[in-house]
């Protein structure tokens, strides 16, 4: 099946399933090689689809290769930074050798923008007040609207609120959320 | 204009001011902090919200994807598909030697229900057709067979006589374990710069039709012609690579520049430039751009 990249970029969540499909054995067998488990394959490759994802959002990140090539490069860098956190612990001969391999340049661009994600300490906060709301009413408006860009009439329906309610719930969750970043921010209110 | 309300940070966060909007909201921020702090955090929780349901979306279908078998691993598939049919080759002969077939044959001609055999032989079936069917869904897409798992969905419901000749009429299995052994014996000669033997092993593996290394079995049949001085069969064989719509990138990295010392054995050196200009970012990268210097 061909997956068009413009459907990757309107987010289409089919487009993105069919691409799991089609290139998670292609990274999941370097990564298996490599000395990864299963689960740190199947891991692996659902971050790298995250960060694809985010990217293909980027109104000005142009793909030059194939969705697949790019995913095998990302879960490779993904790869050998674990390694390297590992580097720590004793780590096996093999991994020595992996470890001296250069990144190409594809692969450093995305060790950057892991490591500026990972060290924003906000939006980190803000993700674990999203995790301790999973399922809520508040979480599936919060993202029927922000990442489904649903319309607040679209969200009444799916979620059988009453008219004009979706926009009250959305402003409700939000400041809920803000108000958490707010105190870390040092701000009394949202 | 309410620079505090949710739908003015949202315009803000979504670039759907305009631009003397933007101005304004920045001049706000940039002389109250406590806007500034707003501004900020609604930008964060924006992002964390579409962060967070791509994490969720993503594991949603690796579970989906989970209960369709995509995390079976094909290679071992590949084996027990391969014990599966051994299993099903005793069976049936152990039940030809029972006469089975030829009762069967009679019971058509009399056109009566016979007795369904004894038990032991039928569990055994029934046992090796659950690990088929559950096998049959990758066994299709890689092999291109026909859908005979399908045909067993709706066999299923019709006599055990027909599921067995169904099993027996599928062709197909057990080629693999030995496709496998030939890609591994092909690669072992390659290494060992034996072309004459990884030619026929890679050969061997390539007419098995499996799934794996096919672009790369086609890479290393290219520069084994190449060595080898068959340099219209190299060319054919990397022709073929090139036109595919995507390759792996330890493969796509080097093809060009294999394709450009090809090129230049016949003495065609635009033709070699040219490809010398299509050597992606990687470790042939550096020898193309020199090569193309010295050329030009």
């Amino acid at each position: 099946m061909d997956i068009s990249i413009a459907a990757l970029r309107a987010g289409d969540q089919s487009a993105y399933k069919a691409l799991y499909e089609q290139a998670y054995w292609y990274c999941a067998s370097y990564l298996l090689q490599q000395g990864a488990q299963e689960t740190d394959a199947k891991a692996t490759f659902n971050r790298a689809l995250e960060i694809f994802w985010t990217k293909m959002q980027t109104p000005d990140f142009e793909l030059s290769c194939q969705p697949k090539t790019y995913l095998y490069a990302v879960c490779r860098n993904l790869w050998l930074k674990q390694l390297r956190k590992r580097k720590k612990n004793p780590i096996l001969q093999d991994e020595e050798r992996l470890l001296q391999e250069p990144l190409p340049h594809l692969v450093q661009e995305e060790v950057y923008f892991l490591e500026e994600e990972e060290a924003d300490p906000l939006l980190m906060t803000a993700m674990k007040a999203l995790s301790s709301m999973k399922n809520t009413d508040c979480q599936k408006v919060l993202e029927l609207y922000y990442f489904e860009k649903k319309s607040h009439r679209e969200i009444e329906q799916i979620m059988g609120f009453a008219d004009n309610y979706s926009k009250v719930k959305k402003n409700s969750c939000i400041k809920q959320l803000k108000k958490q970043l707010l105190r870390l921010l040092g701000q009394p209110k949202a | 204009m309410d620079f505090h309300s949710p739908e003015w940070l949202d315009a803000f966060q979504q670039n759907q001011l305009s631009a003397e909007e933007r101005a304004a909201t920045l001049a706000l921020a940039q002389k109250d902090a406590a806007y500034a702090a707003e501004l900020q955090a609604h930008g964060i929780a924006i992002q964390a919200i579409q962060d967070f349901s791509r994490q969720s979306a993503v594991e949603k279908m690796a579970q989906e994807l989970d209960e369709e078998g995509l995390f079976e691993r094909p290679i071992e598939q590949a084996l027990q598909t391969q014990a599966a049919q051994k299993q099903i080759g005793q069976i049936a002969q152990e039940l030809e030697a029972e006469g089975f077939f030829a009762q069967k044959e009679e019971k058509e001609k009399e056109v009566k229900v016979r007795p369904l055999p004894r038990w032991r032989p039928i569990m055994g079936i029934a046992a090796s057709l659950i690990l088929l069917v559950s096998l049959g869904y990758w066994w299709q897409k890689s092999q291109s067979l026909p859908s005979w798992s399908q045909e067993y969905a709706i066999a299923s419901a019709e006599s055990t006589q027909k599921e067995l000749q169904l099993l027996l009429g599928a062709q197909g299995f057990g080629q693999n374990e030995e496709a496998l052994r030939q890609l591994q014996l092909g690669l072992n000669a390659y290494e060992k710069k034996d072309w004459t033997k990884a030619k026929t092993e890679l050969l061997a593996y390539q007419k098995a039709n499996s799934i794996f290394a096919q672009e790369e079995t086609q890479f290393y049949l290219g520069h084994i012609a190449f060595e080898q001085g068959e340099l219209g069969s190299a060319k054919s064989y990397w022709q073929e690579l090139a036109q595919l719509p995507s390759l792996p990138p330890h493969i796509s990295e080097k093809l060009p520049w294999y394709q450009a010392l090809l090129a230049l054995r016949e003495n065609q050196k635009e033709l070699a430039k040219s490809y010398l200009k299509k050597v992606p970012q990687g470790p042939y990268q550096e020898k193309a751009k020199e090569l193309l210097q010295t050329l030009e």
